[in-house]
């Protein structure tokens, strides 16, 4: 019984390190995609003002293997008069960044409520502050993940090798 | 699409329903302000059309999608106070944002007057045997706002277009055409070229060089440039059909810079638009010896 108790545990603790890793790199990946986002608006904005419809899909048709959040942007853009532009931009940050932290998704969220009436210079200030912020981020977790990745393997490791003592 | 259809699909649904009720070819305007009933303007008058005030949060939605959500992208529009959606133009009082002394954006939209383009009603081949249709001359046409000069302008367009003159109309603020995607809304003739968007002291010169026209279009001479562009089509051989501001000629000369433009005799004729309570008369004047 005893024994059947520590493989199960040793097991349990291998599956719970592969995806604790697996779900840090993701995140780390999606902070780097929201950057790559914020970057491809900001290039937009900077060169020619447009309704924001139109400089969704200027967007989504450069970048035609790039994550369709423009298009659906674009899309939810004829929305327009019934939904306010913050809803429409809030409810795509939601669905297509969930691992971003509370923090993070507020910090993009509340980009929404200054785009459509600020100035050129005004909307890329507010999407440099939130670059600032999420490039700070992936940085610390960026280097963080040496660690993790090392502590996580070693104690895998550990596991695995109880595991094996236990069979023999 | 009818362009009073086109300024409701910009509505709340339940101003929407009201407006529905209403004789729709006497609508001129539908004026909207924050934390006042929303109102028509039927000859000169408000009527309103709801009984609860509007919010903040109405005029943003109908501001968002009118701008599709970028004010940015309607800057040079809104300069001059408005801003174009689908052949409409949208009046707008706001609190102007200034970055280094130039205006940037808006915030705070206080009131909204979208203006409702009317096919002309009416007759005016009176005035057309009075101006003359085969030696056309510079006209003026003056009246108040909201008389119907731009109505007029472009009926005499169309239909000195349709005698044959060759017309090229400068449209800055697309209200002439009101062309949405390149197509004309109202016809303007078949002899009549429309450059849309640009400024008159720009456009003026664009047109004489690049379509060759009889007569050069345009609505409401105002500004500075404005005045600039006539003196310099002036002695280009090309006459000019144009709508100004004001109650009559007497009154034009009381403002330095139309009567200047009165004192050296561009304009031959004048039209002016007097209303009364159902309809609108239209008054020639030869203005040169």
């Amino acid at each position: 019984m005893k024994f059947v108790g520590l493989i199960f545990a040793a097991s349990s603790f291998i599956l719970f390190a592969a995806i604790k890793l697996r779900a840090y790199r993701d995140r780390i990946m999606t902070v780097q995609e929201v950057l790559d986002f914020l970057q491809r608006i900001k290039q937009e904005l900077s060169s020619m003002p447009a309704p924001m419809q139109d400089m969704f899909l200027n967007i989504a048709e450069k970048n035609p293997n790039g994550k369709n959040i423009f298009l659906k942007l674009a899309e939810d853009m004829n929305l327009l008069g019934e939904k306010c532009f913050y809803d429409i931009w809030k409810e795509n940050i939601i669905a297509f960044f969930p691992q971003l932290s509370t923090d993070e998704k507020h910090e993009i969220i509340s980009l929404g409520a200054g785009l459509g009436f600020s100035s050129t210079q005004m909307q890329i200030k507010l999407i440099e502050n939130c670059e600032e912020l999420l490039s700070e981020t992936v940085r610390e977790e960026k280097n963080a993940y040496p660690k993790i990745h090392k502590l996580y393997i070693g104690l895998s490791a550990a596991a695995a090798a109880a595991l094996i003592i236990v069979f023999i | 699409m009818d362009k009073l259809k086109t300024a409701m699909s910009l509505l709340p649904p339940d101003i929407k329903e009201n407006i529905e009720g209403l004789k729709a070819e006497l609508i001129e305007e539908i004026r909207l302000r924050v934390g006042m009933k929303p109102t028509v303007l039927i000859m000169g008058r408000e009527k309103t059309v709801r009984e609860t005030k509007m919010l903040p949060h109405e005029i943003k939605l109908l501001m968002e999608k009118a701008s599709g959500a970028s004010v940015q992208a309607h800057l040079n529009e809104l300069r001059d106070g408005y801003i174009s959606y689908k052949g409409l133009r949208i009046g707008i009082c706001a609190s102007a944002i200034y970055e280094e002394g130039r205006l940037v954006s808006f915030q705070n939209i206080s009131s909204l007057n979208i203006r409702i383009p009317h096919r002309f009603q009416g007759s005016i081949s009176d005035i057309l045997d009075q101006i003359g249709y085969g030696k056309f001359e510079s006209t003026l046409i003056v009246s108040p706002p909201g008389y119907g000069k731009t109505s007029l302008l472009r009926e005499l367009v169309r239909q000195l277009s349709q005698k044959g003159l060759r017309i090229s109309v400068l449209d800055e603020r697309n209200e002439l055409a009101c062309m949405d995607r390149g197509i004309n809304y109202f016809d303007m003739g078949e002899h009549t070229d429309i450059l849309t968007g640009v400024k008159k002291s720009e456009g003026a010169m664009m047109l004489l060089r690049g379509m060759n026209p009889e007569i050069i279009a345009f609505d409401e001479i105002s500004k500075k440039e404005d005045f600039a562009a006539i003196y310099e089509l002036a002695g280009c051989g090309v006459e000019i059909l144009a709508t100004a501001h004001g109650q009559e000629l007497s009154s034009l000369r009381q403002r330095p810079s139309y009567r200047k433009l009165l004192d050296e005799n561009i304009f031959k004729n004048l039209i002016s638009i007097r209303r009364t309570d159902h309809r609108r008369e239209y008054f020639y004047q030869r203005i040169v010896p």
